[in-house]
């Protein structure tokens, strides 16, 4: 397991355009200290959808769920599974970071996006953390809180058990 | 009417919203969706992008936004937006919005005061009022344009008013005028969720209009038998979703369209009882023909015929007319810019009602012609407001007597102040600009010097007259700017758009514009107060006050004109009462501005039922949806000009395009858009995101072309056209691939501007221009 994250960690890494992104004002680059530095780069602000790391077709999105549907071992890389395969539009929401083999010139920007929070609120110190996103879209909680998630801040610590919401409820404040 | 709340529940709305309070111009009880202990407070707005209208909750955190996320009670999108509405925030964001007004002195735009700016603006207008214009937008919210018409027409007495939305959707109103009698569609997006088929005409719905289109495709993925048909000159992400890619000679959809009532005829599979009743046939000419006269002009459209003009095969015009022909299938023709933007732009648009009109195909849920719009208030302001040279508010026209004496007596001119004359068109503007026609101009939420057509010839002249340019960010407008005016964009100010489907949404304010950035209505209103304490007779009202007064619910004058007065109240909302009494003429009546704050938007006509109720319409013709539509009318055109509830099918026959390609330009160009970016790129290229996904424009060849010319992707190719030439890379066998003959440029890109190649000839009913069609020759550069 630890070497598949690892690997997961590294492919990102070293992805080709993510520096571009780094550096990018609003990406991540002028937050304190943020829950996951990659996940930060990757969205304008927190529950934005990430932008896509790796090259792509560009004609559609007809191949994407072929890697996305399930977490796929593509030897130098896992996929991640998406949340909501019952949409096929991906690139409506997904763009991909640059063309390829570009590395556009930096915008500037002074926008600041919502931080991603370290967790959900709670009712006393040792209750459950309530869920800190709207639940739209990201009704799979394992894809993202699963025994895969190589960030230990966002994997379950008992991912095991997987009727997450008899604990877990949802927070008024990101339902609507 | 609003329901009251109990003051206990507005107290604690108030206590939720204290943030949007401070702002004063939205009321507390406009009511952030949630407030936690974090700060950050939600609010509902419809995106500031497309024509879809798509609600989108914005996040506001310490006086910014801070996220965007899909409005789930919102019917348009259920939940869902785009990557430009997840970015609509982060586009206000630039670190160069303009902040204080700016005057040009000795060739440089130097920082100056509102006080300064609003004297030199209202000086230049007394000099010569009547050469003096508006150019403005579909982007406007309803009461910018409502704001601008009262202030010229009403104030100047000109009629030289028109908007960017004459570039995108002019032929579809001209078509809806010309066939039922009065605008817009009847249709509504439900028809996608229970449709068989949906045909696009020359319609890349899956990066222009992606919530439409992903709520359609998602009804595949989920297993439902549907269709979908790309008629198309290129092929794009909506082609690879499409079941069928037609791919057309340009211009030919005009054979295809009579080429497929042609079939339905010859086929006697026709729905024979509607078009007893419902159609009436007319020629070309607009004289009154019989049905037998109509078949024989179809005579010319045989398939083969068809086949031989537009590139599609006899089999795929089989398929085309297989949609129609069968009763039971429900269809929804979608199109936008490859039909409006067409020097037959308005003869088009009849044709393909022609083919629903002769199946039957309208008035029932799932079947329906559905004119796509472009901009967010396309037709909340520019098509119901009327922002265009030739009308007044609510489908009323300058020409008409009775028009003019009932908008006189709302806004209280001077008898006879209102000018009988159309004024000039969106093109023509910018030729008379160019020839001294006109002498001044004032530009508000567009950038006329990145999209006018044929720019080199249009714009040559816009330096030396006296152009003032209300915008967010520095464009190429500006640049040719005398005053340059700092605006509030999207929830920096409060704001109303109507969408393509009748909808009508309301915003508040949720931040501050920065620095001295002011909302664009105030701008208007401080301009014509200047004029007015000026001693300016167009801005007296007939009792010689205030022509563009706002009064309070008290009937107490507000002093509008004066910032601080200005953000203290609502104006949005005493506006709109007022533009309300305009809406009922062409039965597109609205409902008071608070029902639109209790809800996510609702289609019109808005009557009020017996219980008292606001009852919005789904499918407007219809009976039992459409209040006006009498008792077993069934589907009813009751705006029929002739009072016979009668749709026209129209006798219109293909006709060549101005220009084709030749021996010295032998492709075709066409121009057109990009998901990532909005317009012309100076909000989206602001956004890191949308810029990084998508840097700059293109020339897309067919890679036989390409192959042909020595040209390989990336490199740079020159496309020259009569009018003009620029140098981009080349785009092989990319995101979309041209038929071969013809190349693709988007607009977007303020480095490249492709308008100096485009062709300026119009449309001549509706004078939109056609940005699909020109000749010009592609090489290495």
């Amino acid at each position: 397991m630890m070497s598949r994250n690892c690997r997961v960690l590294l492919a990102v890494m070293g992805c080709a355009g993510l520096a571009a992104l780094a550096a990018t004002p609003g990406l991540g680059a002028d937050e304190d200290d943020p829950v996951d530095p990659v996940r930060a780069q990757r969205r304008a602000f927190y529950t934005a959808p990430p932008v896509i790391p790796h090259e792509i077709a560009d004609r559609g999105s007809e191949t994407c769920l072929g890697c996305h549907e399930n977490v796929t071992d593509l030897g130098d890389r896992v996929s991640i599974q998406t949340p909501h395969p019952e949409f096929s539009n991906c690139q409506q929401c997904h763009v991909r970071s640059a063309p390829p083999g570009e590395r556009p010139a930096a915008v500037a920007t002074n926008w600041r996006g919502l931080k991603e929070p370290r967790t959900g609120r709670r009712a006393h110190p040792k209750a459950p953390p309530a869920i800190p996103h709207r639940l739209f879209l990201r009704e799979k909680c394992g894809v993202c809180h699963g025994a895969e998630q190589p960030n230990k801040n966002m994997r379950s610590p008992h991912p095991e058990r997987s009727s997450c919401r008899q604990c877990h409820l949802s927070d008024p404040k990101t339902q609507f | 009417m609003r329901k009251s709340l109990t003051r206990r529940q507005f107290l604690k709305l108030s206590a939720q919203a204290a943030a949007l309070a401070a702002l004063s111009s939205a009321p507390a009880e406009a009511a952030a969706e949630r407030l936690g202990s974090d700060g950050l407070s939600w609010h509902k707005a419809p995106c500031r992008f497309c024509g879809t209208g798509c609600g989108s909750l914005v996040g506001v955190k310490d006086g910014r936004i801070v996220a965007v996320q899909g409005d789930r009670k919102n019917p348009v999108n259920k939940g869902l937006l785009c990557i430009k509405g997840y970015s609509a925030g982060a586009a206000l964001y630039g670190p160069d919005r303009l902040t204080r007004p700016l005057i040009r002195k000795n060739d440089k735009l130097t920082p100056a005061s509102w006080d300064q700016a609003i004297d030199l603006i209202a000086d230049r207008i007394i000099a010569d009022p009547e050469r003096f214009a508006v150019y403005g937008s579909g982007q406007w919210t309803v009461i910018e344009g409502y704001t601008a018409m009262k202030f010229l027409k009403g104030g100047l007495g000109s009629n030289h008013i028109d908007p960017n939305a004459r570039l995108c959707m002019a032929s579809a109103v001209v078509g809806f005028i010309k066939t039922f009698g009065v605008d817009e569609p009847s249709g509504c997006y439900d028809d996608l969720d229970t449709c068989d088929t949906v045909i696009c005409w020359g319609n890349n719905w899956a990066e222009m209009h992606p919530i439409l289109f992903s709520r359609f495709i998602d009804r595949k993925s989920k297993g439902d038998a549907v269709t979908m048909i790309d008629l198309a000159t290129r092929r794009t992400r909506t082609s690879e979703a499409a079941d069928h890619y037609m791919e057309f000679v340009p211009q030919t959809d005009l054979a295809i369209a009579n080429g497929i009532c042609h079939i339905l005829l010859k086929r006697g599979a026709y729905d024979n009882a509607f078009v007893e009743k419902r159609v009436r046939f007319k020629s070309n000419e607009e004289k009154d023909i019989s049905f037998a006269d109509y078949r024989r002009f179809l005579e010319d459209y045989s398939p083969e015929q068809v086949a031989q003009r537009s590139g599609l095969s006899v089999k795929q015009l089989e398929v085309l007319a297989d949609q129609f022909a069968d009763p039971e299938r429900k269809v929804v023709s979608l199109w936008c810019m490859g039909m409006n933007q067409h020097t037959r732009g308005t003869a088009i648009n009849n044709l393909v009602y022609n083919v629903h009109l002769l199946a039957g195909k309208i008035g029932k849920p799932g079947s329906t012609p559905l004119s796509l719009t472009g901009q967010p208030s396309a037709c909340g302001t520019c098509r119901e407001v009327g922002t265009l040279a030739h009308a007044l508010p609510g489908g009323r026209v300058v020409n008409d007597p009775a028009h003019r004496k009932f908008t006189e007596d709302v806004w209280r001119t001077q008898p006879g102040a209102l000018n009988p004359k159309p004024g000039f068109h969106a093109v023509q503007m910018f030729q008379e600009l160019a020839s001294g026609g006109l002498t001044g101009m004032w530009v508000q939420v567009t950038n006329p010097a990145q999209t006018i057509p044929n720019l080199n010839e249009n714009m040559r002249a816009a330096r030396d007259r006296f152009l003032v340019v209300s915008d967010i960010y520095p464009t190429v407008t500006t640049e040719l700017a005398d005053v340059v005016l700092p605006s509030a964009g999207w929830v920096e100010k409060n704001g109303v758009f109507g969408n393509t489907e009748r909808r009508t949404q309301q915003w508040f304010k949720m931040i501050e514009p920065p620095g001295d950035a002011r909302d664009d209505v105030w701008q208007l209103l401080a301009v014509a107060r200047r004029l007015y304490d000026k001693g300016f007779a167009g801005m007296r009202d007939r009792d010689g006050g205030f022509l563009l007064t706002v009064r309070d619910e008290k009937g107490r004058e507000i002093e509008a004109w004066k910032w601080s007065e200005f953000k203290k109240h609502n104006i949005d909302k005493i506006l709109f009462e007022e533009y309300r009494r305009f809406t009922t003429l062409k039965h597109k009546d609205l409902a008071p501005y608070d029902v639109y704050v209790e809800n996510r938007g609702l289609r019109w006509p808005v009557v009020q039922d017996a219980a008292g109720a606001w009852r919005e319409t789904k499918r407007r013709f219809v009976e039992g949806e459409d209040p006006y539509v009498k008792k077993d009318d069934g589907v009813s055109f009751y705006m029929a000009k002739a009072g016979d509830q009668r749709a026209i099918v129209y006798a219109r026959p293909y006709e060549d395009p101005p220009e084709m390609p030749d021996k010295n330009y032998p492709f075709w160009l066409c121009t057109g858009r990009v998901i990532e970016h909005w317009h012309t790129g100076t909000m989206t290229r602001r956004v890191p995101q949308l810029n990084n996904a998508m840097p700059r424009a293109y020339v897309e060849l067919h890679p036989a072309d390409a192959a042909r010319l020595g040209i390989r992707g990336g490199d740079e190719v020159r496309v020259a056209s009569r009018r003009g030439e620029i140098v981009l890379p080349a785009s092989i066998d990319e995101r979309s691939v041209p038929q071969k003959g013809l190349v693709f440029v988007p607009f977007f890109d303020e480095g490249r501007l492709i308008n100096q190649v485009t062709l300026d000839a119009w449309d001549p009913f509706s004078k939109e221009p056609d940005y699909k069609k020109c000749a010009v020759k592609v090489e290495r550069a």
